[in-house]
C-alpha cells in the first residue's frame, strides 16, 4: 500500500526557539547567533522526522509568525496592520494593507533560507529521497485577509497575489531547488467565502497550477478550516494538484466523498487534527484511509489536517510519531 | 452594607479588570520561579502589589477598582489552573513570538474550592472604595481557548464549566461581594454557537443576588445585539475607544446598564479628557445616563503603569466634566443595580 505520511506547514516552536526569538526581538543576542539556533532547531526537527519516518516535509517554518508573515514584509505595496484573527482560531496575525500595486520585492529572503532548509535536510538523511516543501498562503486566502485600500476589486486583487507575488517567488525558489509548493487556501473552504469568490479562487489556483508545473513545481493544495465538498465541481480545476482535505472539517468522513464524487486521484488526508490534543484513534485512521483507496485515490499521503501552531510542540510530536506507527503498521 | 443604601456618583467610573503589575513584582516572579523565594513571600508580593495599584486607581479618581489581576499571568491558565480536570500539556502560540498555557480538559470538571475568594477578602480590606470589582472569566472562553479531550460537545464543557463559576459567584456573594464581571472576550468568534453561549452565561447568573456586569471586547457587536435582552446581567461593559466611537448605533433600545469603553488600552497616546467628554454625549443619545459606566476599553494590563495611570486620569477627569452638565439637570448619583434592565 502506497501510503505516504507527511509533515505540512508549521511545527510548533519549541520553547527554545521561541526564547531564541524573545532574546533575538529583543536584542539580547546578535543575528548570527540566532541563524545558529533556528538552524540547530531545523536540524533537531529533521532528525526527529528522519527517526520517524517521515520524509515528505516542511522546514517547519520556525522564521514564520504564521501564514502570512514574514512574507508579505516582502512585498512592495503592502503595508502591516495591527492583529487580526486566523479564522475562528483563538490565533492571530499581522494583516497585510494594500496600499498599492503589489509586486515581491527584490530584497526577500525566502531563496536564502529555502536553499539553507534543503541543505541542512539532505545532510541529516544522508542521501535518501527526501521531499521539502515550501509553504506558502494562496492567492484567495491573500486576498480575503489583507486590507485593500488599492485595487477596486477583489478579482484584481487576488490576481495579483497570483501573479506579482506567488508567482515570481515560486520561480525564484525553483531555482535552488524546490520541487513541491504548499499553496494554503483555508479561504477556499472557509463558510464565510461566497461561492462566487470560491470560482475566483479557483481560477487563480488553476493558472497557478500551470504556471508552478511549467517550471518542474508540483502543488500541494490544502484547504482547512472547512469542507472541500463545498467547491462542488470546480474541484476538478484543480485537481492535477495534490488536494488536501480537512478530516476534521465535516461530519466524520464526509468530506472524502469529494474523492468519490469528483475522482480525485492525488490526495493528502489530514487526519491528524491540529487543532486538538486528544490523539487520533487508529481505526479512524484506518478507516479514512481505506475510504479513500476504494473511492479511487492512487496517491495518497496523511499529515496534520492545519498548521500546527494550534497544540503544544509535546503534543505535536507525540501525535506524528503515532501517526506514522499505525501508517507503518498498515504498510506491513 | 444593604443594597438599597449603596449610591455612586453618576456615571461611575471603574476599569474592566487588569492593570500593569509593578517592575519590581515581575522581577519577583521571575526569582520565585527561579526558585529564589518561597510561596510565602511571593503571596506578600502580590498582596504588596494589589495594595499600589489599588491606590493607582483610588488616587486617579476610580469609583470602584479591581485588584488589577495581580496574581494572574493569564485570563483562561488562572482559572484553569484551580478548576478539577485541567492538564496543561504546554505553551501555544496565540500571535508571532506570544505564547500561552492553553488548558486541556481530561477528566470531568470539579470544584475544587474557591478560586478568587481570596482575591476579592483582600481587595476588599485595602480598599477604600465604596464597591469593588471582582472579575472571572466566563465559561463560553475558558472553553473555546481549552482543548476538549473529555466532553462530547463544547457546548456541555461550557454548561459544566458555568456550574463551577456559579458555584464561585455564590460564595463571593456570601463573603459580601457585591459586583462581579464575567469577561468574555471570545463570545462572538463562533456565531452559530451564541444561542447556548447566551444559555451558559445565564446560567452562570442563575440564583445569584448580586450585581453582574458581562465584558466583551474586540468583537462584533452586530452578532452580540440580538441577544441583548436575553441575558440576564445587569450591565454589558463594552470597547468603543479602539473603533473609534463607531457602531454606537447598535445600543439602540438597549435595556440594561453600559459599561461604555471611552480609553483604547492598546494604544500608548494618552487620550484628552475633553475627547473622553464628547465620546460620553455621544452615547448619551442611546442610553440614559444613569445607566451608564466608564470604563476603559480593555484591562490595561499591557500598557507601562504610568501611562496606564494617566489613561485613567483622563478617564476620570472626563466623566467629571459630563457629570458637571447633568448636575445641572439635577442628576448627580445612580444606584448600584443588580436587576438585568435598566433604567
Amino acid at each position: 500500500m502506497n501510503v505516504r505520511i507527511v509533515l505540512n506547514a508549521s511545527y510548533p516552536r519549541t520553547e527554545y526557539v521561541a526564547k531564541l526569538y524573545s532574546r533575538f526581538l529583543s536584542g539580547k543576542i546578535p543575528g548570527d547567533e540566532f541563524e545558529k539556533g533556528i538552524e540547530e532547531a531545523t536540524i533537531n526537527l529533521f532528525k526527529f522526522l528522519k527517526e520517524i519516518g517521515i520524509n515528505i516535509f516542511t522546514d517547519g517554518m520556525f522564521r514564520w509568525d504564521d501564514i502570512f508573515n514574514p512574507l508579505i514584509k516582502y512585498v512592495e505595496g503592502v503595508k502591516i496592520n495591527g492583529l487580526i484573527r486566523f479564522y475562528d482560531n483563538n490565533f492571530f496575525f499581522r494583516a497585510p494593507i494594500i496600499e498599492s500595486k503589489l509586486k515581491l520585492s527584490n530584497e526577500h529572503p525566502f531563496k536564502e533560507w529555502f536553499k539553507k532548509s534543503l541543505d541542512l535536510a539532505k545532510n541529516v538523511f544522508d542521501g535518501s529521497e527526501i521531499l521539502l516543501k515550501q509553504p506558502l498562503p494562496g492567492p484567495l486566502t491573500l486576498a480575503l485577509n489583507s486590507i485593500n485600500n488599492h485595487y477596486g476589486g477583489l478579482d484584481t486583487l487576488i490576481s495579483d497575489w497570483r501573479s506579482e507575488v506567488l508567482e515570481p517567488l515560486i520561480k525564484d525558489l525553483s531555482t535552488v531547488g524546490l520541487s513541491a509548493v504548499e499553496i494554503h487556501e483555508p479561504s477556499l473552504v472557509w463558510k464565510g467565502t461566497s461561492d462566487e469568490l470560491r470560482k475566483v479562487g479557483v481560477k487563480e489556483l488553476s493558472y497557478l497550477i500551470d504556471y508552478a508545473s511549467s517550471i518542474g513545481v508540483d502543488v500541494w493544495l490544502l484547504t482547512y478550516f472547512g469542507s472541500l465538498r463545498k467547491l462542488r465541481e470546480l474541484v476538478n480545476e484543480v485537481s492535477r494538484a495534490i488536494i488536501g482535505l480537512d478530516y476534521y472539517s465535516d461530519e466524520r468522513g464526509r468530506v472524502q466523498l469529494v474523492i468519490r464524487d469528483y475522482g480525485l486521484k492525488r490526495v493528502m488526508l489530514g487526519v491528524l487534527n491540529a487543532r486538538n490534543t486528544l490523539m487520533e484513534r487508529p481505526e479512524n485512521i484506518r478507516r479514512a484511509i481505506f475510504k479513500a483507496l476504494d473511492y479511487g485515490a492512487k496517491e495518497i499521503y496523511v499529515g496534520n489536517n492545519a498548521p500546527l501552531d494550534f497544540i503544544p510542540e509535546v503534543i505535536a510530536s507525540k501525535k506524528l510519531r503515532r501517526l506514522s506507527r499505525i501508517v507503518r503498521k498498515l504498510r506491513r | 452594607m444593604g443594597w438599597s443604601k449603596i449610591e455612586l456618583p453618576i456615571l461611575p467610573t471603574t476599569v474592566i479588570g487588569s492593570y500593569p503589575r509593578p517592575k519590581w513584582l515581575r522581577e519577583f516572579i521571575k526569582g520565585y520561579r527561579e526558585g529564589k523565594y518561597k510561596e510565602d513571600q511571593l503571596r506578600e508580593a502580590f498582596d504588596d502589589a494589589v495594595i499600589a495599584v489599588v491606590h493607582d486607581q483610588e488616587d486617579a479618581g476610580v469609583d470602584i477598582p479591581s485588584d488589577g489581576e495581580q496574581r494572574r499571568d493569564e485570563m483562561v491558565e488562572y482559572f484553569a489552573e484551580r478548576i478539577g480536570g485541567f492538564v496543561f500539556y504546554g505553551p501555544v502560540r496565540v500571535w508571532g513570538n506570544n505564547y500561552f498555557r492553553k488548558p486541556a480538559v481530561v477528566s470531568k470538571l470539579k470544584y475544587k474550592g474557591p478560586i478568587v475568594i481570596n482575591e476579592y477578602l483582600f481587595l476588599r480590606k485595602v480598599s477604600k472604595a465604596k464597591v469593588v470589582k471582582v472579575t472571572i472569566t466566563g465559561p463560553y472562553t475558558i472553553a473555546d481557548w481549552s482543548f476538549n479531550e473529555y466532553y462530547r460537545s463544547k457546548d456541555e464543557l461550557a454548561s459544566e464549566l458555568a456550574k463551577i463559576i456559579n458555584t464561585e459567584i455564590k460564595k463571593l456573594e456570601e463573603v459580601g461581594a457585591l459586583y462581579v464581571q464575567i469577561d468574555e472576550p471570545a463570545l462572538t468568534t463562533h456565531p452559530d454557537e451564541m444561542d447556548w453561549a447566551i444559555d451558559v452565561i445565564n446560567e452562570v447568573v442563575k440564583g445569584v443576588n448580586i450585581k453582574v456586569g458581562l465584558h466583551v471586547c474586540y468583537s462584533n457587536y452586530k452578532v452580540l445585539k440580538p441577544y441583548f435582552d436575553e441575558l440576564k446581567v445587569s450591565q454589558l461593559a463594552l470597547e468603543f475607544a479602539n473603533r473609534g466611537f463607531r457602531d454606537l448605533n447598535i445600543l439602540k433600545n438597549l435595556n440594561k446598564e453600559l459599561g461604555f469603553g471611552v480609553i483604547d488600552v492598546h494604544n500608548r497616546r494618552i487620550e484628552d479628557p475633553r475627547d473622553v467628554a464628547k465620546a460620553i454625549g455621544k452615547v448619551l443619545r442611546y442610553v440614559e445616563p444613569e445607566c451608564i459606566y466608564i470604563n476603559p476599553d480593555c484591562g490595561l494590563k499591557l500598557l507601562p503603569r504610568n501611562i496606564a495611570r494617566r489613561k485613567l486620569e483622563v478617564m476620570v477627569q472626563g466623566a467629571k466634566y459630563v457629570r458637571e452638565r447633568l448636575s445641572r439637570r439635577g442628576l448627580t448619583n445612580t444606584i448600584l443595580r443588580r436587576s438585568a434592565e435598566c433604567p
